[in-house]
């Protein structure tokens, strides 16, 4: 008795589950009831929460610094979204920010005039990576999960071998990315807000946005309803590679220096932000408005654990159950 | 799914299932080839050991992700599990050989609980395992940092540090009897007995194995509980290696040991794979690194060497199923 003979069991088995393999690959379908609206209450009440604790929360001052520490993480999140609601995943993000945080710093080194050379290079390595990633999806045809996983790992290794400390710094034009404003709104934030403006109108408006919806729901009946899928997935992983090769730049402007392990973390953060705004891992439902919402539901609630003096060691845990919490709710209890 | 594809698929089955296992094994070898032809220390019993030693933790760990994964779930929460434990078991232990039954017993105990709250969050709620773990992982990480104050903490004991940190007979570390007792424990389980067969109908097709009678959720908590508890043990072995507890040296480990469970031919798909396989990808993913080492290359370039032999080897898979 085999590994074998149990596997072919199984393919002769009747698939009670159309479309994708498996009912769902990290568990099982995940019915989204609460996952509409849900992220909506978590936030009113993170906010009505904040305000009654910590008197400093409305002030314009924090409202500020909440608009800039929420940016690079939103944006990221909205390429994320995307990839997400297509039934895939993206965990090369956060190093393609590292790199471009570390080789924009690192080349730069405060030479001024170097600025916007480093914005185009920023955003061609994080397209390059993206089309990397959606290319080698569709000619082997692995579980993206692996792939990027995959893309990780050598990102990391090609943040180490430009350099294993930190280097560079960023000039004062650079920096501004992250520390200028127009009138109340910092840049990073407009950034964000346009970025998810584009994907929301794209997502719901455009046949590119009706087959995303259509390939994560079910990828099987969407290339059998004639939906070119080689192409839409490069497209789509391109877009997650140029969200992250923007918040690259912002980060690389908010640390002002080439830290290696800057991105370290973003990929799981852009994950987290994505099912807590609604969207099933399993694709094919969600949206990008709640993945801003949960972004703005993150930052806050770190904000308020801040502000109210919570230890990070506290809020990490407290970080963790939300995320256990925010899962649990938005299953049916029931298999699908 | 057609009759006739099915019929295909039972008839490719048998064939593909040995390609599969084989491939890993076939791959190993050529490494080792590779490597011995380079340096005639590579197939010394020393340097066996060495490699034997170096993968024990991510090994120890990999045996009850795999459980987990041939069910079609995935467990992300191990890295925290493994820093947790290690904090604990050192802690407890305090330098004293009488501490350590308790040490070990709290350690491994520790892992127990938090996958059994896993394995029952995805059983009874069915909740999405990537997700859940990845939130069951930050919270663990976070009490292992509350509880040491993010600083190394504990003292290991003289007997902990002789028989498990060394080389207590015949020269081979200790740590290398556990991870060899723990892949028995886990292949006897896997093949032998009743738990071992029903992972792989409830990873196959969770439905079917509902309608035929299988308590699908008691099969899904102990998975996750033998996870968590394998974690547990990782952690343990790690402190016997390293000698000191750091609230960090667990984070690294996910990633390592979903590598091999991948690599071992145990896919997120659940239903197929085993122990195996992925002690084979363990082996894989550590020869490579020493290969990399005798080839002179650093550190960061094990790195993206280690990326690419994760995707060149899922595009195997991938090739040889096409072909059936």
């Amino acid at each position: 008795m085999g590994v074998g003979e149990r596997a072919s069991a199984a393919g002769a088995a009747p698939a009670v589950v159309p479309g994708r393999a498996g009912a769902g690959r990290f568990g099982r379908g995940a019915g989204t009831v609460l996952a509409d609206y849900g992220i909506w209450a978590a936030l009113a009440i993170a906010i009505v929460v904040s305000a009654a604790t910590a008197p400093r929360f409305l002030s314009g001052a924090n409202i500020h610094d909440l608009m800039s520490a929420m940016a690079v993480l939103g944006i990221v999140s909205v390429g994320q979204t995307v990839v997400i609601l297509s039934g895939g995943i993206d965990l090369s993000v956060g190093m393609l920010m590292g790199l471009v945080t570390v080789l924009t710093n690192g080349i730069m080194n405060g030479d001024a005039a170097l600025a916007w050379p480093m914005v185009a290079l920023g955003l061609a390595i994080g397209l390059g990576v993206g089309l990397l990633n959606g290319g080698l999806l569709v000619l082997t045809r692995i579980d993206p999960l692996i792939l990027t996983f995959g893309m990780l790992s050598i990102l990391t290794g090609a943040i180490f071998v430009y350099t294993d400390q930190t280097v560079g710094a960023a000039p004062a034009n650079f920096r501004a990315i992250a520390q200028g404003s127009l009138g109340p709104f910092p840049y990073l934030f407009l950034v964000m807000v346009v970025a998810a403006a584009i994907a929301w109108l794209v997502l719901t408006r455009t046949r590119f946005g009706r087959y995303v919806y259509a390939i994560g729901g079910a990828e099987e009946h969407a290339r059998r309803a004639g939906i070119p899928i080689a192409p839409m997935k490069v497209a789509i992983y391109a877009i997650s590679g140029l969200t992250a090769g923007i918040a690259g730049i912002g980060l690389a402007a908010r640390l002002g220096s080439g830290y290696t392990l800057a991105g370290q973390g973003f990929e799981l953060d852009s994950i987290v932000a994505v099912v807590l705004g609604g969207t099933s891992l399993a694709g094919g439902r969600g949206s990008v408005i709640g993945t801003i919402g949960a972004v703005v539901f993150l930052a806050i609630l770190s904000n308020g654990l801040n502000l109210a003096g919570i230890s990070p060691y506290t809020q990490q845990v407290v970080k963790g159950l939300v995320v256990v919490a925010a899962v649990v709710l938005y299953t049916r209890a029931r298999r699908a | 799914m057609s009759d006739a594809l099915a019929r295909d698929r039972a008839a490719g089955g048998a064939a593909l299932a040995v390609l599969e296992r084989l491939g890993i094994w076939a791959a190993l070898v050529v490494l080792i080839a590779i490597a011995s032809g380079l340096s005639p220390y590579f197939l010394s019993l020393n340097n066996f050991l060495n490699i034997l030693n170096q993968a024990s933790v991510v090994g120890t760990t990999a045996v009850g992700v795999t459980l987990v994964m041939i069910t079609g779930g995935v467990d992300l929460s191990v890295g925290s599990i493994i820093s947790l434990s290690a904090d604990i078991a050192a802690t407890v232990m305090n330098g004293s050989d009488g501490n350590v039954p308790l040490a070990i017993l709290l350690a491994v105990g520790a892992g127990a609980v938090v996958g059994l709250v896993n394995g029952v969050l995805v059983a009874k709620r069915n909740v999405p395992s990537f997700i859940l773990t990845l939130g069951t992982g930050a919270a663990v990480q976070g009490l292992g940092l509350l509880y040491t104050g993010g600083t190394a903490s504990g003292v290991i004991a003289p007997w902990f540090q002789h028989t498990i940190g060394g080389r207590p007979y015949l020269h081979v570390p200790g740590v290398v009897f556990v991870f060899a007792a723990i892949v028995l424990v886990g292949l006897l389980i896997e093949k032998t007995t009743a738990f071992g067969s029903r992972l792989f109908l409830v990873g196959s097709n969770i439905r079917a194995a509902e309608l035929s009678g299988i308590a699908v959720d008691r099969v899904l908590i102990l998975a996750y509980t033998l996870s968590g508890t394998a974690a547990g043990i990782g952690g343990v072995v790690l402190l016997g290696r390293v000698g000191v507890s750091s609230a960090f040296a667990g984070q690294t480990y996910t990633f390592d040991v979903l590598a091999s469970v991948l690599l071992g031919g145990t896919t997120f798909q659940g239903g197929r794979g085993g122990i195996a396989g992925t002690i084979a990808g363990v082996l894989l993913l550590v020869v490579a690194f020493n290969l990399v080492n005798i080839l002179g290359l650093n550190f960061n370039t094990q790195l993206v060497v280690k990326g690419a032999i994760i995707i060149g080897a899922a595009s195997l898979y991938r090739l040889l199923q096409r072909q059936t």
